[in-house]
């Protein structure tokens, strides 16, 4: 019991917590930025520039209004021990997850939603109008993407018959990928996050154009380098989720290996998001909900009926 | 220690004569009074609980001891104290009628609780309605009056429907007693089964019974709500479902389950879109009662031991939860005045306590993991996808979103946000007595979201067998189903070491803060949709109810239908009892 304890928390802290993903995550926006430079025919930031960016928020002042409360200062850490946590449920290239008693998939999609509420509370407690409306506008579509996205995260589930996240990968091993087996799930759950990650068409709630900067407007300093690095981290979950469930994860390789293959999936995860990021404008909220809630829904229900054919 | 249930009954009665004529004298006087008095029901209560051992059950003329009585009694008595622990600064005026009716109203569901036969429990059930509409009335104004008046009407109609059933029943079989009920085939053995089923139901409620529930809840004085949803509701579940798993048989998976099931998921749809287009606290509170005592009836009418532990666990956690946001929410209207969303805003800064408790029981009610109402609900929708309901599971999950949107809404337009009016300056969190459940409230969410194998462990898990036979069997430490894995405790203690790393990072980094100060005044909780052209926040035109865009079509159709006219309703019981009957006739093929 203590080993499994201490085997937590070095991965909390280390591999595939904290320090990894940020690594990892921190090349992931930068790649992000890099692709979205490139479309715009600009050549985009050196390799270090996130990093950068989040030590250069790290030594600066914190500001914050009169008016705000004081969760405005607990939002982002709430949002990024979830994430840690949530990080910790995902097989990361190994078999088994390093934590074996977290193991499911509903109480990842409740962490997945945390971070949605912390935003929320971010946004309505900093006392700023903008971020009232952009705390409204996360809200809105979490609602809009939550139904597909339990239902798709779902299906692979129905199918093996088990909540577990490591069965699911395994039963990928015998069988094939699910993105083979189900298309239509895996789709919508890409599309769905989409606007977990609040990238175009989705970046509803942060519209920079329209309300500054959304719920994140009064943040500054160290408090908005926490939502950073919690940002960081969500780019490496959302990789790994669609990986290890639609594009079966390690694929079983022996040690080092399966941990590099993992990692090339969730790249490539990462680039395609990167691209329909930049080949797109961004949706108003209510034609987000729209959109979520005809074509996504229908999608996902699609999936959800093969699935349960396929049991 | 033996005794009668029935003393811990006839004490809070004779009691409350006391306490009628104490309150004629001093109000103070009264509320102490009755406060001991519900302090040593509470712990009559608890030393039921203690001959124990596995030989634990003993009957008295249709009152029954057992695991699942002493702890569905345990939750009035404990919100019964607390509730009139916090009466004594929040009650103004009428002391006497008001301390002794609650004292009637406790004991009067305690004795349901206790209760093991069906002519009990109809009593009882109509003491419950009789005390507690005369304490709904207790502000003596018209919107009052017509609460209690709507309220004491629907449930005598329905109460008289019961009886009808019971005598149907009793001409039947010769037997009230729960044990001894027995599945009904024949046309009248249905019809008495359904009258009996819309009697009880409108106390959990079911959905088309549900009326009474909004307009009770809010017109009541806040100590009241919090027992009305917090404690009656769920002894009225638990007495439901108690003849109805005899009558139809619901410990082995069938039509009728699946027909419950879908009635719970109905409730909660209905609860939450209702419950989103509220600006009043109470009645957004009272619609989320509706809402979650769907997840009560999906779990406990899966019939499964973990659907059924799932059940009552929600239903314990709703019962701390949403007592303590009634209580809240009776402190924000007791300092500011309101209960009216639009006109308060900003309160957190001035009220830590009361937001800090209110948030907490709001987060644990939505399912935020390591907060009380996940772990319940994470046992339900396992429990419902081991049952192959998957489905059911999806809806659930989605009105949990529902549930964590209104609920935001009500902390964003209370407590966070901007301070819309300038009258709230001097409002501050109020005297001990009355914070001090809030308190105690939102450490067992706290505690019973870290711990939860706690209550399952020690009773919930026996309590169950009242309802199924079959025990479950669930490891301490994580808690395991067939098909998934969680362990709270774990979770907890890495959430915290997330935490505190977050914070370290931000403590090395971070120069003095400064603070700015900042004005503008905004619409609380928009709904985000600005029209074009985005000129700036003053020029930007917002709906003015918010999420217009998101929910309102849905919510609009449901509000259609709740005209607040009391013959409306009656047609809803009926159109209930007569939909029950027909899908119950087709189902059991009679």
């Amino acid at each position: 019991m203590l080993e499994s304890i201490g085997w937590a928390i070095f991965s909390l802290i280390v591999y595939p917590g904290l320090l990894f993903s940020f690594i990892l995550g921190g090349f992931y926006d930068w790649v992000k930025r890099k692709i979205e430079a490139r479309a715009q025919s600009r050549r985009g930031p050196p390799w270090y520039q996130s990093y950068a960016d989040f030590f250069k928020l790290m030594f600066k002042e914190q500001i914050i209004p009169v008016t705000a409360s004081r969760y405005m200062i607990l939002a982002p850490f709430i949002s990024l021990a979830s994430l840690l946590l949530a990080l910790l449920i995902i097989p990361f290239g190994f078999v088994n997850p390093p934590v074996s008693f977290m193991g499911d998939l509903i109480v990842l999609i409740y962490l997945l939603a945390v971070p949605s509420f912390t935003v929320v509370l971010a946004g309505s407690s900093s006392s700023s109008p903008y971020g009232s409306i952009g705390a409204s506008r996360e809200i809105s579509l979490l609602i809009a993407e939550e139904l597909p996205f339990v239902i798709s995260i779902l299906s692979p589930a129905i199918v093996v018959g088990s909540l577990n996240f490591s069965e699911i990968v395994n039963y990928q091993l015998n069988h094939t990928w699910f993105l083979i087996l189900n298309p239509f799930a895996a789709v919508a759950l890409f599309i769905c996050l989409i606007a977990k990650l609040s990238l175009r068409p989705f970046d509803i709630p942060e519209a920079e154009q329209e309300i500054v900067a959304g719920p994140y407007t009064e943040y500054g300093g160290p408090l908005y380098g926490i939502f950073t690095l919690s940002n960081f981290v969500k780019w490496v979950i959302m990789g790994a989720l669609f990986s290890s469930l639609f594009l079966g994860g390690g694929d079983g390789l022996p040690s080092p290996w399966n941990v590099l293959w993992f990692l090339v999936k969730i790249t490539l995860v990462v680039i395609v998001m990167a691209l329909i990021h930049v080949a797109n404008a961004r949706f108003r909220i209510d034609q987000a909900f729209k959109w979520y809630l005809t074509g996504i829904l229908g999608l996902s229900f699609a999936g959800l009926i093969l699935a349960i054919i396929m049991v | 220690m033996i005794f009668s249930p029935l003393t811990i009954v006839i004490l809070l009665f004779a009691s409350s004569i006391i306490a009628y004529i104490l309150g004629k004298i001093s109000g103070k006087a009264a509320g102490i009074f009755s406060t001991l008095v519900s302090l040593v029901s509470l712990v009559m209560v608890i030393f039921l609980l203690f001959p124990g051992g596995e030989m634990f059950s003993f009957s008295y003329n249709g009152l029954m001891v057992n695991s699942l009585t002493v702890f569905i009694a345990f939750i009035p008595a404990f919100l019964g104290f607390l509730s009139l622990l916090y009466s004594i600064s929040y009650v103004k005026d009428n002391f006497a009628w008001y301390y002794a009716f609650t004292l009637m109203f406790i004991g009067s569901m305690i004795g349901l609780a206790f209760s093991w036969n069906l002519l009990w429990m109809y009593i009882l059930l109509e003491l419950t309605t009789i005390t507690s509409a005369i304490l709904v009335a207790h502000k003596r104004d018209e919107k009052s009056f017509e609460a209690a008046l709507k309220y004491a009407f629907q449930c005598f109609f329905a109460g008289f429907l019961a009886l009808i059933g019971i005598v149907l029943l009793y001409t039947q079989t010769g037997t009230l007693n729960i044990l001894e009920l027995q599945p009904l085939t024949s046309q009248i053995g249905l019809l008495s089964t359904i009258l009996i089923m819309v009697g009880f139901g409108i106390k959990i409620p079911f959905i088309l019974l549900h009326a009474w529930l909004p307009d009770a809840h809010a017109e009541a004085p806040s100590p009241v709500s919090c027992l009305l949803s917090g404690a009656m509701i769920k002894v009225g579940a638990v007495a439901t479902f108690l003849p109805l798993f005899k009558f139809f048989q619901l410990t082995s998976f069938s039509g009728f389950n699946l027909a419950f099931c879908w009635l719970g998921v109905l409730t909660m749809i209905v609860g939450a879109f209702m419950a989103l287009i509220q600006s009043d606290v109470k009645r957004l509170l009272a619609y989320c009662s509706v809402s979650q005592m769907g997840y009560v009836v999906v779990g406990l009418s899966l019939g499964t031991p973990l659907g059924v532990v799932a059940g009552l666990f929600h239903a314990l956690n709703h019962a701390i939860a949403k007592g303590l946001l009634f209580l809240g929410a009776g402190v924000v209207e007791h300092e500011t005045g309101t209960r009216n969303m639009d006109k308060l805003g900003g309160l957190a800064k001035n009220m830590p306590l009361t937001a800090a408790t209110m948030i907490i029981a709001s987060l644990g009610l939505a399912g935020i993991p390591l907060l009380n109402g996940f772990n319940s609900k994470w046992m339900i929708y396992e429990a419902c996808i081991e049952a192959g309901q998957p489905l059911i599971a999806i809806v659930g999950m989605l009105v949990s979103v529902l549930t964590l949107l209104y609920l935001l809404k009500m902390v964003h337009s209370v407590f966070l946000g901007l301070k819309v009016s300038e009258n709230f300056k001097n409002v501050s969190d109020p005297s001990i007595l009355m914070v001090f459940p809030l308190l105690l409230l939102s450490s067992l969410c706290i505690l019973f979201g870290v711990i939860p194998q706690l209550p399952i462990q020690l009773i919930l898990v026996h309590a169950a067998k009242a309802f199924t036979p079959s025990p479950l069997p669930l490891s301490f430490f994580p808690i395991i189903t067939e098909i998934g894995v969680w362990g709270p405790t774990y979770a907890t203690l890495l959430m915290v070491l997330g935490l505190i790393v977050g914070f370290l990072l931000y403590r090395f980094s971070v120069k003095p803060a400064r603070k700015i100060e900042f004005s503008d005044k905004f619409l609380p909780f928009t709904g985000g949709l600005t029209k074009p052209p985005y000129i700036s926040i003053k020029e930007a035109k917002v709906p003015s109810k918010p999420f217009s865009f998101a929910v309102e079509p849905v919510s609009r159709m449901f509000k259609r239908f709740h005209t607040g006219m009391l013959n409306h309703y009656f047609a809803w019981i009926i159109l209930f009892f007569l939909i029950f009957y027909l899908l119950f006739m087709f189902i059991g093929g009679y």
